[in-house]
């Protein structure tokens, strides 16, 4: 069903705003569920309208996806017609039955936070006693042999943690380790928990130097911290491709049913309790808008950057809801809080 | 091409049909690969048969001639080997 250029790939479903922890960074500042949630027939319906548009991969995420009392069914369902899974989860609920599950469905691997040693762990996800749970839960994803990535969200209180937490996540057999900088959205919109410039320049340089000292025991990614030199990104610099994928190959489903281009953001490009999801992929205007995103309308400093085609000024959503303007500077981007200080 | 050899999918395939298209995706390098109507048809009969055997089917599916068929079809088959799609 592709758009002439742009086909639907992986869609990350959000399946429920409900939560049981309390991060202090979540970018949906999830907690309970909402009331217009989609009900279980519903969620069969969108699983045929995926299907029948093309996707491939579903990656199931929330709030918190095993919070939802069918997401066993939801996940047997999935794997019933062909796609690939993956999950986020928080890790804390994972248990014997879930894992089994999972196992069955073939996911591609599950997505746990670990944000950081026991103490720093509970204090980002505001619960005392979430890490104990997480390493548990990755001890039993990893008895079913399910491959387990760990996500730590890296912020002012944990950049320090970054290779202890490396060093857990290898000795718990996890598959890959993934650093992202917190996302100023959410309950982190007021900027607190940011990493200022030099933070971000040295978190860079740390990710490099862990990289080749822990590669040869566990996978290892990093976000690009407004660096781009590194080989996973030579594709992207040949074709002179943006690494924002939202609305090209990827797009983001709400716990209603809501299809919005990207996570963050949450502009409608339509609804699935009314339309098809191919409807939505090939003729919303919200879509259109994001696929027309030109780097070369870029503002500030972002307007002034060489790297700003492959970086696309890295995420739009946070310069709209800091700026109120799709085409601002992105004020989490180092080169940007530099050139405010010399300003 | 060997025009005896036999033609395997590769597993770690998934496929979905768009009515006039196919779309193929590999697990193991996480390309897409689109296919019109006749390249389908011949994704589709790649099941152990030899590449003689799917040249014959073609050209009788398609009512063209052999030598076309043959072009055809070893043609779709290099682009399957080369991506991993076929083996
Ligand atoms: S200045 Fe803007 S375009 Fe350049 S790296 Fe930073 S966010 Fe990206």
């Amino acid at each position: 069903m592709a758009n002439e250029n742009y086909y639907p790939m992986i869609v990350s479903w959000e399946l429920t705003n409900a939560c049981n922890l309390n991060c202090l960074y979540c970018f949906n500042d999830s907690g309970r569920a909402f009331e217009d949630e989609l009900t279980k027939d519903e969620i069969h319906n969108v699983l045929k309208s995926l299907y029948d548009a093309g996707v491939f991969r579903i990656e199931f995420t929330g709030g918190e996806p095993m919070m939802r009392p069918d997401f066993v069914d939801i996940i047997k369902e999935t794997h019933k017609l062909d796609f690939i899974i993956s999950v986020a989860s928080n890790g804390t609920i994972i248990n014997e039955n879930i894992a089994s599950i999972l196992k069955e469905a073939e996911v591609a691997h599950v997505q746990v936070s670990l944000d950081g040693l026991k103490e720093t762990h509970d204090y980002q996800k505001g619960l005392i006693g979430a890490f104990d749970r997480v390493v548990q839960g990755i001890k039993c994803l990893k008895e079913h042999d399910i491959c387990v990535h760990a996500r730590m969200t890296v912020t002012k209180k944990n950049i320090r943690q970054i290779e202890e937490v490396l060093k857990l996540s290898a000795s718990l057999g996890v598959d890959e380790f993934n650093m992202m900088r917190v996302w100023a959205s959410g309950r982190a919109i007021d900027g607190q928990l940011n990493l200022n410039s030099n933070e971000i320049i040295s978190l860079n340089s740390e990710m490099q130097r862990l990289m080749e000292l822990y590669k040869k025991d566990i996978g290892i990614r990093y976000d690009h911290c407004g660096f781009f030199g590194r080989e996973s990104f030579k594709p992207f610099r040949e074709h002179n491709e943006r690494l924002c994928q939202c609305a090209r190959t990827t797009c983001v489903i709400k716990p209603n049913g809501i299809v919005t281009p990207c996570e963050v953001l949450t502009m409608k490009a339509g609804d699935l309790r009314v339309e098809t999801f191919a409807d939505i992929w090939r003729n919303s205007p919200v879509m259109e808008e994001f696929r027309s995103f030109n780097p070369d309308n870029l503002k500030g400093t972002c307007g002034r950057c060489s790297d700003r085609n492959i970086c696309g000024g890295h995420c739009r959503a946070l310069a709209l809801i800091h700026h109120g303007d799709f085409y601002a500077e992105d004020p989490t981007c180092w080169k940007v809080m530099k050139n405010k200080m010399t300003e | 091409m060997d025009t005896k050899e036999t033609i395997h999918k590769c597993s770690n395939i998934k496929r979905r049909d768009t009515g006039s298209h196919l779309i193929l995706f590999s697990l193991d390098t996480g390309m897409l690969l689109e296919f019109n109507f006749t390249a389908k048809f011949i994704w589709d009969i790649c099941d152990g048969r030899t590449v003689e055997d799917i040249q014959a089917l073609y050209a009788q599916e398609f009512e063209i001639g052999m030598d076309d068929a043959k072009s055809d079809v070893e043609d779709i088959i290099q682009i399957l080997k080369t991506k991993g799609y076929v083996s």
